[in-house]
């Protein structure tokens, strides 16, 4: 299973990340969708009219031939961030800039390759930069709850499922010598033919 | 991978009993153990000594490397040395801890050599994890794991593996990998 596998129809954590919205910008005049801007009382959008649209419409739309909109890249990717993120990346609280600050950067409609592919890169260096604190904490199973707010959702996985390895070592190293447990499919079956019966 | 089942394949392992019984050979799909002679030697896997040492059929003679000296040598070692050290069995702890657990009153010096398996097994944990951390920040190709035991690897399993992964995935731009790829052609 991958952590950041979200190109399904299904996916929750995809359904999520596209929930974000961002800026658009419409080049062309959308007839009787007007509604759609609250401030606005006609009945068409004009072009270059600026609205916050959620990501899967701004996908959608930038994915037909002729480009229907141009969309402004949110701000916790622009450079002033950025800078934030490469002075110190461990003390940021990446959790209240976006729950999903990866999937999200990973996630923007694509338009040049170039320009995707430097965000790709930038968001390795912050994940790598900040593995330690996760490293850290994953050593410590009973975690303090301060943290948490420091995570985002995909490091908050991957400590969860770290800390439960190692909380499954501890008890090994206290325990020692024990029985391996019968899976739980094996007892479901059992309950299974019991309730048959 | 649960811990037990590191220590389900370190039972395979071989170990000197003395039983107290006599016995012919006995066949088993591993391999056949015995015959068992009272009072001579014989090795036999972990797991059959464990069950035969709380039955009270045997006595367990310490593995060789069981020997507070020669335990205290590899410590220094280790602590000189950058790298990691080769272990004198892939399953070291795993061993350690079930023989020192069911038979402490035939292991000579067992409380020792317990604390002195633990300091090494702290020592190249910490190791572990700075060379853990080490390799993701400096984005490192490939990493060389000589001499780790099998349960030192299955101790980074549930961190290490993912974690790789995700960079991967960014490495590609959020594009499907290669591996990807071929997993949904497949």
């Amino acid at each position: 299973m991958s952590f950041l596998n979200f190109d399904s129809y299904f996916s929750i954590t995809e359904i999520l990340v596209t929930e974000e919205r961002i800026q658009a910008e419409f080049e062309q005049s959308l007839p009787n969708l007007g509604y759609l801007c609250a401030s606005s009382k006609k009945d068409d959008i004009a072009p270059k009219t600026k609205l916050d649209i959620p990501l899967w419409l701004a996908d959608a739309l930038c994915r037909r031939g002729e480009s229907i909109i141009n969309w402004e890249i949110p701000k916790i990717f622009k450079d002033s961030y950025k800078e934030i993120l490469e002075a110190d990346a461990c003390s940021v609280e990446l959790c209240k800039w976006n729950q999903y600050f990866y999937e999200l950067g990973l996630r923007l409609p694509r338009t040049t390759t170039d320009d995707n592919h430097k965000l790709a890169e930038f968001l390795l260096e912050v994940f790598k930069s900040r593995f330690r604190i996760i490293m850290d904490s994953e050593q410590n199973p009973f975690s303090t709850p301060l943290l948490r707010g420091q995570l985002s959702t995909l490091e908050k996985k991957l400590l969860v499922q770290g800390n439960s390895g190692k909380l499954q070592l501890l008890t090994w190293l206290n325990k020692g010598v024990k029985h391996i447990e019968t899976s739980d499919v094996i007892d479901n079956i059992r309950k299974r033919k019991r309730l048959v019966v | 991978m649960d811990p037990s089942e590191v220590e389900f394949l370190g039972e395979k392992q071989l170990v000197s009993i003395v039983p107290n019984f006599s016995f012919g050979i006995i066949h088993l799909i591993s391999g056949s153990v015995g015959p068992f002679r009272a009072g001579l030697p014989v090795k036999v896997p972990i797991w059959l000594a464990i069950s035969l040492k709380q039955q009270q059929k045997c006595r367990i003679i310490a593995q060789e490397w069981m020997d507070i000296e020669k335990l205290n040598d590899s410590i220094e070692a280790e602590k000189r040395s950058k790298l990691f050290t080769k272990m004198p069995s892939n399953h070291f702890m795993d061993e350690a801890q079930m023989l020192l657990m069911v038979a402490p009153d035939d292991i000579p010096d067992a409380d020792n050599i317990r604390t002195a398996v633990k300091d090494i097994w702290d020592l190249r944990m910490s190791k572990l994890r700075s060379s853990v951390i080490g390799f993701v920040k400096n984005a490192g190709t490939y990493a060389k794991l000589d001499h780790l035991t099998a349960m030192e690897i299955n101790s980074i399993r549930s961190l290490l593996p993912d974690a790789l992964d995700i960079m991967l995935h960014m490495e590609h731009g959020g594009k499907p990998t290669v591996l990807q790829s071929l997993n949904t052609t497949m």
